[in-house]
């Protein structure tokens, strides 16, 4: 009995090596590093797959002379859904389109504006997209158009720029799994990152006696696009979120640069708003998610020079005060920083000194929160710093009666008491340079 | 024979193997982010149940349920009380062997058909289950380091944990405690079911004094792991999207990468659950086999190799789907179904006992 019990187990274990409906092979399977979804014409979305060649990645720049490898294919297609445009894509790709190492989902500000449930439903739907990748919002629809540097892939260029920005805390990363979270919790809104690209304008310049290309300065001073929400779907052809970067000379699209990144609103899955990478930190401060990143304050001995501080963490305490007729917030806010940089013959040692940086600091960070809260209550009117979610956690019965007025209503007009305690650490590697 | 220690691995491997699949207490019911107070009270009360269980079968060394509850209760009263539980594992075996090759279907391979995928795992089983119950408490050993990656890896999620998430977990009860005491009846429901194998493995269970310590520490231990899962499910998912997703466990996994170590935590996670699912099925089989042989009278291999025969066409067929499958473990089916095997087993053969013992009966 059990030998015929093995035999069976054999015959059935190698017929249940069931690769075989399922197989594909590594040389055959075009692996997507990030995807675009932006706004086309009437309800189109317009799907951009960064389809990568990981033999050229691999290879590098050591291929035969005079063959330069493509390490990376941009596809665009618009169709109805987003599963449509990929099919769509998948025509014209000689490979498998495999969506299982997206890191980074970027969302034109145009389709945003009229709401990101399809994308996420698409995207949750989609067992092989990893909830581990990070969304952005893109003021144009040219998320993916953008020029490698220093990196071989747009992508991860536009991933470097990103946790660059991180490092300088003035944006915040927000995978999929987070903004889901964030969009089904009572109370509290989601946000992701925002990146602003840019047409690359190239100037002619001379170096060393040669003319060489180089990007116009004058880009990085442009400010983001805001789309006008009234346009009820239909966008002017000519519209830069339709033709991102479109050469109006060839027709096609040509790759820009990120020259800004901050932070996107949403209230629900609408996005409602942007804030710039100083508000971004005025946000982050009040949540207390600023890791990283400088900070200037004016000497307060009296030199008329800056002290430049570096922060080594920041967190942020929320207190719902809930009394009859009153909601307030009491928000008391931790930040632990360490001198950079100081004016000549500044001893940090001092404690009357330190103090007097450490209220000067309190009053920045204070001014930053409150400028950005001001926006985001006044303005934006969308809870994305939770205070909803406090509320409904300490009395969810007075929750479910201000749920729907709360970001109309009640968020705009919310009390929120803000305390810092900054506290500097560290006066560096030395306490001052010393005087002759 | 098996030892205590083996029976507290089998038992502790198989119960997080069948809470793992559709993580019921984030599925079923309402109780959101309370549901981490669902899975304390589902290992309670399956504790207390399961307990009275290993006591019966402490109390009655070297025989199953099919054997004492035929000395407790007669020939008639004694098929009936075990041929529920022994159907109730039977048919436990066949959903969670549909179960595993739905979720594989769905989340990775698509394009496989379900037999191909679940008729293994069945021939495996029917393979553990013909050698007998000396060679499950040994695979039990060295399985149940396998599956404490998944605890280490549990651990490891933790790190996404942070301070304001956590403060998140305080009891909201926002809809009352009626949803937290639903949500814990599937839970109970699956800790009662691995339990009560040592209604069938108790026979072969040497040192049986140490029976209902090492059953009740089982249930103890994969209530813990499923505690830690359930809190990193909740915390990092939320609670309504966590209760949305059709294997919650898995979106998780996904969710979370170690950067520069582990990039697919799913796929470990999946491997390390389809080897303990396919344990869990095995012992189910084996126990089935062994109550249903005691009761007749016959050798449990033979009745294995029927049951096996019998499962082949329901696991292959396509009458359920993965929505049948969240049915069968909905709140009322899994409520009724506990509500059967307390009644219908437990609580006659524990009465017969105690009216026998009062007798004066061994």
């Amino acid at each position: 009995m059990r030998r015929i019990g093995l035999t069976a187990l054999i015959v059935f274990l190698a017929l249940g090596c069931s690769g075989c409906w399922d197989s594909v092979e590594i040389e055959e399977v075009a692996i997507v590093g990030s995807m675009s979804i932006d706004k086309g014409q009437g309800d189109h979305v317009v799907v951009s797959l960064e389809v990568i060649n990981p033999s050229a990645l691999a290879s590098g720049t050591q291929g035969p002379i005079g063959e330069s490898p493509v390490v990376s294919v941009m596809t665009r297609d618009e169709a109805n859904t987003i599963p449509a445009a990929i099919t769509s894509a998948q025509r014209r790709t000689p490979r498998k389109i495999c969506t299982g190492l997206v890191g980074t989902i970027v969302i034109g500000q145009a389709l945003a504006r009229e709401g990101v449930g399809k994308i996420i439903d698409y995207l949750v739907r989609n067992a092989t997209v990893r909830s581990s990748a990070t969304l952005t919002t893109c003021d144009t629809g040219a998320g993916l158009l953008q020029r490698p540097f220093m990196f071989p892939l747009p992508s991860r260029t536009l991933a470097g720029l990103g946790e660059s920005a991180l490092a300088s805390g003035m944006t915040i990363t927000v995978t999929l799994c987070e903004f889901m979270a964030r969009l089904s919790e009572p109370g509290i809104e989601p946000i992701t990152m925002h990146t602003v690209g840019r047409k690359i304008k190239d100037v002619q310049v001379k170096r060393q006696g040669d003319e060489v290309k180089q990007t116009d300065p004058a880009v990085m001073r442009e400010q983001p696009i805001d789309v006008d929400v009234s346009l009820d779907g239909e966008l002017p052809p000519d519209s830069p979120i339709l033709n991102p970067y479109k050469e109006t000379s060839s027709g096609e699209f040509v790759p820009g640069t990120t020259i800004n990144i901050g932070i996107a609103a949403y209230r629900g899955d609408k996005l409602v708003g942007f804030l710039d990478d100083h508000e971004a930190r005025g946000y982050l401060w009040t949540v207390g998610r600023v890791e990283q990143g400088t900070i200037e304050v004016d000497d307060p001995g009296g030199s008329g020079k800056k002290i430049a501080l570096g922060i080594i963490r920041s967190s942020a305490s929320v207190k719902p005060v809930i009394d009859d007729d009153l909601i307030r917030m009491d928000v008391e806010l931790h930040v632990d920083l360490e001198t950079r940089e100081a004016p000549m013959h500044t001893n940090v040692n001092n404690q009357t000194l330190v103090q007097a940086l450490e209220d000067s600091l309190d009053a920045l960070i204070l001014r930053e929160a409150r400028a950005t809260l001001n926006r985001v209550q006044k303005e934006l009117k969308t809870d994305i710093y939770g205070f909803g979610n406090k509320v409904y956690r300490k009395d969810p019965k007075l929750w479910a009666e201000l749920e729907p007025r709360w970001n109309e209503e009640i968020f705009p007009n919310l009390e929120v008491n803000i305390q810092v305690k900054s506290r500097v650490r560290a006066p560096g590697s030395a306490y001052s340079v010393a005087n002759r | 024979m098996i030892n205590p220690r083996q029976l507290f691995f089998i038992i502790a491997l198989t119960r997080i193997s069948a809470l793992l699949v559709l993580l019921p207490v984030v599925t079923a019911g309402n109780a959101l982010q309370d549901a981490w107070i669902s899975v304390i009270v589902a290992t309670v009360v399956a504790i207390l149940f399961v307990w009275l269980g290993a006591y019966l079968a402490m109390k009655h060394p070297g025989k199953s349920l099919g054997q004492f509850s035929r000395d407790l209760l007669g020939k008639t009263g004694g098929a009936i009380t075990t041929g529920l539980l022994a159907i109730s594992f039977y048919v436990l075996c066949l959903i969670r062997t549909r179960l595993v090759s739905l979720v594989i279907i769905s989340h990775f391979m698509p394009k496989t058909p379900g037999w191909a995928l679940a008729i293994p795992v069945l021939l495996t089983a029917f393979y553990g289950a013909m050698m007998g119950p000396d060679t499950v408490g040994r695979a039990s050993e060295f399985l149940f380091t396998v599956m404490a990656l998944i605890i280490v890896v549990s651990m490891v999620m933790s790190y996404v944990w942070s301070a304001e998430r956590v403060a998140g977990l305080k009891p909201v009860l926002s809809r009352g405690l009626r949803p937290v005491f639903g949500a814990a009846v599937p839970a109970a429901f699956l800790g009662l079911m691995s339990g009560l194998k040592v209604l069938a493995l108790g026979r072969f269970t040497v040192e049986e004094h140490k029976m209902p310590k090492a059953t009740a520490l089982a249930l103890l231990v994969s209530g813990l792991v499923l505690l830690v899962v359930t809190i990193d499910v909740l915390t990092t998912l939320g609670p309504a999207q966590a209760q949305a997703y059709v294997m919650p466990v898995l979106a998780l996994a996904s969710s979370v990468f170690i950067e520069g170590i582990l990039e697919r935590l799913d796929l470990v996670l999946m491997t390390a659950w389809v080897l303990g699912i396919t344990f869990d099925v095995t012992v189910l089989l084996a126990s089935s086999s062994i109550l249903i042989g005691d009761s007749l009278g016959i050798g449990h291999r033979k009745v294995a190799a029927a049951l096996f025969l019998l499962g082949v066409v329901p696991v292959s067929h396509r009458f359920t789907d993965i929505f049948v499958m969240r049915q069968l473990h909905s709140i009322p089916v899994t409520g009724i179904w506990s509500a059967a095997i307390c009644v219908g087993t437990l609580a006659p053969v524990f009465i017969a006992y105690l009216i026998k013992k009062r007798r004066g009966g061994s």
